[in-house]
């Protein structure tokens, strides 16, 4: 009974595609690239980066090596600009004593002027005593006790 | 035979477009039959085993000599389209729906109206059967492979396929009894 079934099945071998079908699709399919062809396939595309990133860390790793290393607070620390900042420090440190020196040195000389000038009459006791006789404290005192009410008062 | 055609594959995965052209001539009628089979309409089986024969140019590279012929990875890709085509054509059209344009545009088969009348009649049943059923059926009967060929494109082992075989004559045979309501009392 099978044979039956299986001569039917055989004859669906006549079943065959349109010709005009077959020629227009054989058309298209060949003119269509094929994907293989090309440069970019996966495995091209794999071995090309990972060759980009060896290179990359061998690059890293030489650098790191060959090139001195130089921290961030190197260049607060850098000896150079140290030694500029330390040389216009005692510059400015000198010419300040140097200011000093002949603020000092006028001041002496004047009151040895005065001194020799005057003879030395503001140590005598008797000036000092005329000085002191025609002095008004009590009013100045006066007027300095109103001064220091008003200032505790505010 | 095999040998010569492992150098046109090879060529062809080279991009060699003739090679690739006599796999299409070789191969074309037997994979459209496949889907032909498979499917509702010419049309489909049409754009189908075109979308085959596209996806397989495309993608040869990845094609690799097993010791099998060729077809066996077509067929491979063919089932998968057909798959795909029943997954996105929700509409389950009935056969009965089938156009009859088929054989009207086939004017050698036209003429055999036997042949025409045998062919739906087997067809019908064929559609009832299961997926891997029918596979087995037509390409042991119809592309007439080997059982080790068709193992190889579905990717089953040979035992499975003679018991799949055996499972799908015996259901055609009743699909086809029961549709002859007289015949058993004609024979009796």
């Amino acid at each position: 009974m099978n044979q039956d079934h299986i001569q039917k099945l055989k004859k669906l071998k006549l079943i065959e595609p349109d010709p005009v079908f077959l020629k227009k699709s054989r058309v298209l399919i060949l003119s269509a690239k094929s994907v293989n062809t090309s440069a970019f396939r996966w495995p091209v595309l794999v071995w090309t980066m990972s060759s980009v990133f060896a290179v990359l860390i061998i690059g890293f790793i030489v650098s790191i090596s060959i090139l001195p290393a130089k921290p961030v607070l190197s260049a607060a620390l850098d000896t150079q600009s140290l030694n500029n900042e330390f040389t216009n420090l005692n510059i400015s440190i000198q010419l300040q004593e140097i200011n000093y020196d002949q603020s000092v040195g006028q001041t002496i000389n004047s009151a040895i002027g005065e001194i020799k000038n005057n003879a030395v009459k503001h140590l005598n006791d008797a000036v000092l005593k005329n000085e002191s006789a025609g002095l008004n404290l009590e009013e100045s005192s006066s007027q300095i006790n109103q001064l220091l009410d008003n200032l505790v008062s505010n | 035979m095999k040998d010569e055609e492992e150098k046109i594959v090879k060529k062809a995965k080279k991009g060699d477009d003739k090679a690739f052209g006599e796999l299409y001539d070789t191969y074309m009628p037997r994979i459209y039959r496949f889907i032909f089979l498979k499917v509702k309409r010419k049309q489909d089986a049409e754009d189908l085993s075109h979308q085959v024969f596209l996806s397989a140019w495309q993608n040869i590279q990845s094609y690799e000599f097993r010791g099998f012929p060729f077809s066996s990875w077509l067929y491979r890709i063919a089932g998968n389209a057909v798959i795909d085509y029943y997954r996105t054509w929700k509409n389950n059209a009935s056969l009965d729906n089938m156009p009859e344009d088929y054989f009207s545009e086939n004017p050698e088969l036209a003429k055999n109206v036997d042949a025409v009348m045998d062919i739906q009649f087997v067809k019908t049943f064929l559609h009832k059967l299961e997926s891997d059923q029918q596979n087995v059926l037509i390409m042991k009967f119809v592309d007439d492979l080997s059982n080790k060929e068709i193992a190889e494109a579905l990717g089953k082992k040979e035992g499975a396929v003679r018991v799949i075989q055996h499972r799908a004559l015996k259901q055609l045979k009743k699909y086809i009894d029961e549709s002859r309501p007289y015949s058993k009392t004609e024979e009796a």
